[in-house]
């Protein structure tokens, strides 16, 4: 059972006016024995590769390029309940401006591949997660069964880890026998 | 000052006038605009007015300083022994638009660099250590009358910041003045 965690980070696309001051079709005349220098930094945020970590049935092993891959080492018990499991990812972040970081679950909890069972009686064949994540001082929660996507809004430069703890409730419904996957977005905003 | 021209078949014998001269020579030094000089820059996007623009101010994927470097000529001239005067508006570059009071953890907000100037024979070096927003300035003695190009270099060290090397910056625009004066010695 496998989940993939894939994240984007995008600049503001702020670079196009680099100097307010100086237009480019005007001739402006030096200044004798004067020298301005001038540079910026664009909004940004940066994004790096979470080490490996493993947890309660759970173990991440990182694919580069800031993604990897979650795994439920037993994905249920002996009458097809979920065993349950926990992991904490550290997610390595600098964004040098106010930014938002955005979770989305594509598939909105773990979902058997293939064609839906004709009669599944008291299968399922979808497996809800949650993930808290903890960015600074602000936490928010992802719940799967009620919604697929979590922000977090800072106000601020941060250079930090971004704490990601899955968790999968043990026992509740026995499930279809089956590959359950699910892909996990981790989006940084910078502010325009 | 006329000259009259002297046997002017009308006039009988030289005229001449006496004329009382008096004045200074005006301004004994003086330097004009920075131009590009020569030879390759590093990360810089080039010369306009007197602004010289930094290309990539930082490295995309950490966000700390990206090394540059550029020479600049001035035209300058010196009929006296004197002195030349480097001065920094800020100390380094800072945020042209000051963001709050507090800078968060682990970020870097001014950025170090390297003055070097080079004329005739002389050379002085302003280190624009960014730890605090000042004016800094250094000055050298020129023995003797020059003129020709005065020559400024530039340099930027990768990753260089105010805080801990190699710290991603704040985002927003950086700048800073440099000023050079010929001072004459009487």
């Amino acid at each position: 059972m496998i989940a993939r965690l894939t994240t984007a980070a995008s600049a503001a696309a702020a670079a196009a006016t680099l100097l307010p001051a100086v237009a480019a079709a005007q001739l402006v005349e030096p200044a004798p024995g004067r020298l301005e220098i001038v540079g910026l930094a664009p909004n940004a945020c940066v994004v790096r590769t979470p080490p490996a970590a493993s947890g309660d049935n759970m173990t991440f092993q990182p694919q580069g390029n800031a993604a990897g891959q979650i795994t439920i080492t037993e994905t249920v018990d002996s009458a097809a309940r979920p065993r349950g499991g926990s992991l904490n990812l550290v997610v390595p972040i600098v964004c040098n401006s106010p930014h938002r970081v955005v979770l989305t679950s594509r598939s909105g909890g773990m979902r058997r591949a293939g064609q839906p069972v004709a009669q599944p009686g008291p299968f399922a064949e979808l497996l809800p997660y949650s993930v808290n994540a903890m960015w600074g001082p602000s936490t928010s929660e992802l719940l799967t069964s009620e919604r697929s996507r979590l922000v977090i809004d800072s106000a601020g430069a941060r250079a930090g880890g971004l704490s990601l703890s899955f968790a999968i409730a043990p026992g509740g419904q026995p499930l279809v026998a089956g590959t359950y996957s699910d892909e996990i977005v981790l989006e940084l905003q910078a502010a325009n | 000052m006329a000259l009259i021209p002297a046997g002017a078949a009308a006039q009988s014998g030289d005229l001449t006038r006496d004329f009382g001269v008096t004045g200074s020579v005006p301004g004994a030094c003086a330097i004009g605009a920075p131009r590009l000089a020569p030879g390759a820059q590093i990360n810089f996007l080039g010369l306009n007015g007197s602004t010289l623009q930094i290309d990539q101010l930082v490295d995309p994927t950490t966000l700390s300083t990206s090394a540059a470097s550029a020479e600049v000529q001035f035209p300058a001239s010196c009929a006296f022994p004197h002195r030349v005067r480097l001065e920094s508006q800020n100390n380094g570059l800072w945020q042209t638009s000051e963001r709050g009071a507090q800078p968060p953890d682990g970020f870097g907000h001014a950025v170090p660099y390297r003055a070097l100037v080079q004329w005739a024979a002389e050379n002085l070096r302003l280190d624009a250590d960014a730890k605090i927003r000042r004016i800094a300035d250094g000055s050298v003695f020129v023995e003797a009358e020059a003129s020709g190009d005065l020559l400024l270099r530039l340099e930027i060290d990768p990753g260089a910041t105010n805080t801990s090397a190699n710290a991603p910056l704040l985002a927003g625009v950086y700048g800073d003045t440099l000023r050079i004066t010929l001072e004459p010695l009487q």
